[in-house]
């Protein structure tokens, strides 16, 4: 009698996994109804599509690359923003750097909560890119496919992430 | 000026290991020389450093009402 074929999503590594997602996805979507749905639906998904998890990438950054996927279809959903960079950002050029890094003098863990706090108020693609190249360790290609952009929009969206939440970092130690 | 901007239009590449290596040598040159970009490239270092950092942090609990929906 033949077993059953082995699983890769078993129950213990999806009990595993869905803390991870679940932070991924209220970090991208702000809100927790909406961010338990999108867990599930990206599981399903990679249960459905677990025969063709290549093993090149870790499984973490497979179910996040596939949860990354499902977040930027709702954002495509909301159409709050194109899909391509516009050119409504000032840009870190206009800043004015101040004369000593300030962010040095705050501790680490007011840094942080600086940091989640300033990453629910930049736009939504800015923010999921960030949180899966910056956050998550996915290569680029890897975000590219999740987001379905080109690699020069996605340094675009890096860019102005980062910029963004390194200025939230800037005045909250001002 | 226009150095400057182009500098800081390119660090976020220069993190990832995006650019050239003749253009991390301008870059590289460029910081030694300003202080304002190279401010700008430390903190931006230490931003993407704190969201690495993220990783393993829980979210905290009033991270559902972050910023206006």
């Amino acid at each position: 009698m033949p077993d059953d074929p082995p699983k890769l999503l078993t129950d213990d590594e999806v009990r595993a996994l869905q803390p991870v997602m679940l932070a991924f996805a209220r970090r991208s979507v702000r809100d927790v109804e909406t961010a338990r749905e999108l867990v599930q639906e990206a599981l399903l998904a990679a249960v459905a599509a677990q025969d063709g998890f290549a093993h090149r990438s870790r499984l973490r950054t497979w179910v996040v690359g596939i949860l990354s996927h499902k977040i930027a279809d709702l954002f495509r959903r909301r159409k709050r923003e194109p899909l391509l960079p516009g050119d409504d950002d000032g840009g870190p050029e206009l800043l004015t750097p101040p004369s000593q890094s300030p962010e040095k003098n705050a501790s680490r863990r007011e840094s942080l909560a600086v940091i989640e706090r300033a990453l629910g108020a930049i736009p939504e693609l800015e923010r999921l890119a960030v949180l899966m190249v910056d956050v998550e360790d996915l290569d680029h290609a890897e975000a590219c496919n999740a987001l379905g952009v080109k690699p020069t929009h996605l340094r675009v969206l890096l860019h102005r992430g980062r910029h963004r939440l390194r200025k939230a970092l800037e005045d909250a130690a001002l | 000026m226009l150095l400057c901007n182009g500098v800081r239009r390119d660090l976020s590449d220069a993190l990832d290991g995006k650019l050239p290596a003749w253009r991390v040598a301008v870059i590289r040159m460029h910081l030694a020389v300003c202080a304002p970009c190279e401010a700008i490239a430390r903190s931006l270092k230490r931003t993407v450093d704190l969201l690495h950092e993220l990783r393993d942090e829980p979210v905290p609990d009033d991270g559902q009402g972050r910023g206006p929906t």
